[in-house]
């Protein structure tokens, strides 16, 4: 039996993980677009 | 306009009203009317927040930066994708569970009665006149390009968003919003389409894109640490991420939009919506801009896309200097398309570097007989508001690029569908405003403060009435800002006084165990205090305005642990405040 996850943990961890990998290829993208065409 | 744009706007504001009237239902209480009984999905909300934030002026604001300065007004929302992860784990659970109506309500639960009151007050004032600009600002810049009278053109876009705002509360807030978003966004890829396909023969987007990087039009992301730097990698990264969590973590506004979710996790993941959304859509809209820009490369764009000071110019003993700077405009432009299409037929880096040179003395050139023309409306005109450029755009005409462009250079139909975009743009943060500064006033004034005892009939009566007269209120200041440009600036600076402050009393609350409510009503005061004098002091008024949002954290929560501490900690608080849930 899998251990119980403890009821104040937040089950999006993997969500927010995400959110700062897309905003740092975001963020690449940009920086890359103004390169790329300069 | 042609009829079938005003049949798009027409049909556009009679569908929205409709949808909007429709939804009644669950909102015949007071939670329903302002929390939709919490049973929103995370979707709607999450369009709902984006909808919200995206005000009309901010729609031809930013495609003007774009096309003006380029897209490095995008690092603005560098710190929201943060402090959307950073809401989620704290504040959206928090105000979920503690099943409060406003943010404000949880303060004096937390601290007193007084420093709840504050932060109420503090947010009616400032929205209730922000609530006039984000009113006044559209309406000025539409009835100038599209030469409607100004005060029908406020209470056409007033008058619909109060009626559906009052009627179906958040519901019809929120529902309608999602629609809006949609116009929005449909109308921006429209747009970007038709700038695409509208690009003279033998250049394609590769080609217009090197002409825009050339023109320094794609430098997105500056790392360079420069305070005075209005927009870089770290004023959006650190100044921006607390303003964003000021706005969507203390503003009622947006608070009240998660507090709708069925659940804790819908409100968390309406937040992360924005969080993966918003930088992709803002440089959208920058880009949008940045074609525009393109698009005046090969298209004569005026000198002053502001008619109006032009025309007192043009009216005036000094036309002639006018006429000849005209003249020399066009000249100037017609050298900068030659220049532009030698860059853009260029077949590789090297032949692009040789033409570069050229296409930036011509860029240069255009930027001089603007800022020429511009000085002369500011003396003929008296507009001090002249003096400054953004790029080669005198700062005022920022925003009336886009609206110009729409109505002179679409095709029929798409012109309306535009037209109803920077509508829907509008309403949709008009209609959430309303909703907001209503919840407070009901619920942390009146019902609290006014008439604590009655049925729940009545205080949804008053809500109701509440909503229509705040919608009356933006009306009237919208009316009074529309002359007096200099208002719309001094509502939006008093608006970001107290931004960082605010999210100080909730940092304040939630971390400091010790913190009692005269130290966070005092806190509060000397952050609202020591940013103002920050912004207005002359040594420190060039520094980048987001950085006020940091220091009014950190003053609230020094001052407040201070003064908490001088007057004996946090004994002796209300009994109720020791059940609040700790993060």
């Amino acid at each position: 039996m899998p251990p119980e996850r403890p009821e104040s943990a937040d089950p999006n961890l993997r969500k927010y993980i995400l959110v700062f990998v897309f905003e740092a290829i975001s963020i690449t993208a940009l920086w890359a677009l103004g390169r790329l065409f300069s | 306009m042609h009829t079938l744009d005003w049949l798009v706007v027409a049909g556009y504001l009679l569908f929205v009203v409709y949808d909007g009237l429709k939804r009644t239902k669950a909102s015949h209480e007071v939670e329903g009317y302002f929390l939709a009984n919490r049973s929103l999905p995370w979707w709607a909300i999450g369009l709902s927040v984006m909808a919200t934030q995206l005000s009309a002026i901010t729609l031809v604001g930013t495609t003007g930066q774009g096309y003006a300065n380029g897209m490095r007004f995008v690092q603005f929302y560098f710190g929201l994708p943060i402090a959307m992860v950073i809401l989620s784990v704290t504040l959206v659970p928090f105000f979920y569970r503690a099943r409060v109506f406003t943010a404000y309500e949880y303060l004096e639960k937390r601290f007193d009665l007084k420093t709840r009151t504050l932060a109420s007050v503090l947010f009616l004032m400032s929205r209730g006149l922000s609530c006039g600009v984000i009113v006044a600002a559209p309406s000025v810049i539409l009835s100038i390009i599209l030469g409607w009278n100004l005060p029908l053109t406020i209470i056409a876009i007033g008058l619909p968003t109060t009626l559906y705002t009052m009627v179906g509360g958040v519901q019809a807030v929120t529902w309608t919003d999602v629609k809006q978003m949609g116009v929005i966004v449909g109308g921006l890829l429209a747009v970007v389409t038709a700038l695409i396909i509208g690009l003279p023969h033998g250049v394609g987007l590769i080609q217009a894109l090197h002409v825009a990087g050339a023109a320094g039009r794609l430098q997105a992301v500056d790392f360079r640490f420069d305070m005075h730097q209005t927009y870089s990698f770290w004023s959006g990264m650190l100044g921006g991420l607390f303003l964003m969590l000021s706005y969507f973590g203390c503003d009622q506004s947006q608070v009240q939009r998660y507090l709708t979710a069925k659940s804790v996790d819908e409100g968390r993941h309406s937040l992360l919506m924005s969080a993966f959304v918003k930088i992709p859509l803002q440089a959208l809209v920058l880009l949008t801009g940045v074609l525009v820009f393109v698009f005046y490369l090969f298209n004569e764009p005026p000198m002053l896309f502001n008619r109006v000071p032009a025309e007192k110019v043009e009216h005036s003993a000094r036309a002639g200097e006018y006429r000849a700077l005209e003249a020399e405009f066009t000249r100037a432009f017609e050298a900068r398309r030659a220049a532009a299409a030698t860059l853009a037929a260029a077949p590789d880096d090297a032949g692009r570097a040789a033409a570069k040179d050229a296409f930036t003395a011509t860029n240069g050139e255009i930027r001089n007989v603007r800022s020429r023309a511009a000085e002369l409306v500011r003396e003929v005109a008296g507009d001090e508001s002249y003096k400054d450029m953004n790029g080669d755009t005198p700062v005022p005409d920022v925003n009336y690029v886009f609206p110009t462009f729409i109505t002179t250079k679409l095709p029929i139909g798409l012109v309306g569908l535009m037209i109803a975009a920077i509508f829907a743009a509008a309403m949709s943060s008009i209609a959430a405003e309303l909703n907001s500064l209503a919840t407070a006033t009901v619920i942390d004034i009146y019902r609290r403060l006014i008439r604590p005892s009655q049925s729940d009939a009545h205080y949804l009566l008053v809500s109701k009435l509440s909503t229509g007269f705040w919608g009356l209120v933006a009306c009237i200041v919208a009316m009074f800002a529309a002359g007096l440009g200099s208002l719309i600036e001094v509502v939006n600076r008093f608006g970001s006084f107290f931004y960082g402050s605010l999210l100080g009393v909730f940092v304040l609350a939630l971390a400091l165990r010790r913190a009692n409510g005269t130290g966070a009503f005092v806190g509060l005061l000397a952050g609202i205090g020591a940013v103002a004098v920050f912004a207005l002091h002359p040594a420190t008024r060039g520094i980048s305005f987001l950085w006020q949002n940091p220091l009014g954290v950190i003053v609230v929560v020094v001052v407040g642990s201070v003064v908490s501490a001088l007057t004996g900690g946090r004994e002796g608080r209300a009994p109720e405040t020791r059940s609040a849930p700790q993060l």
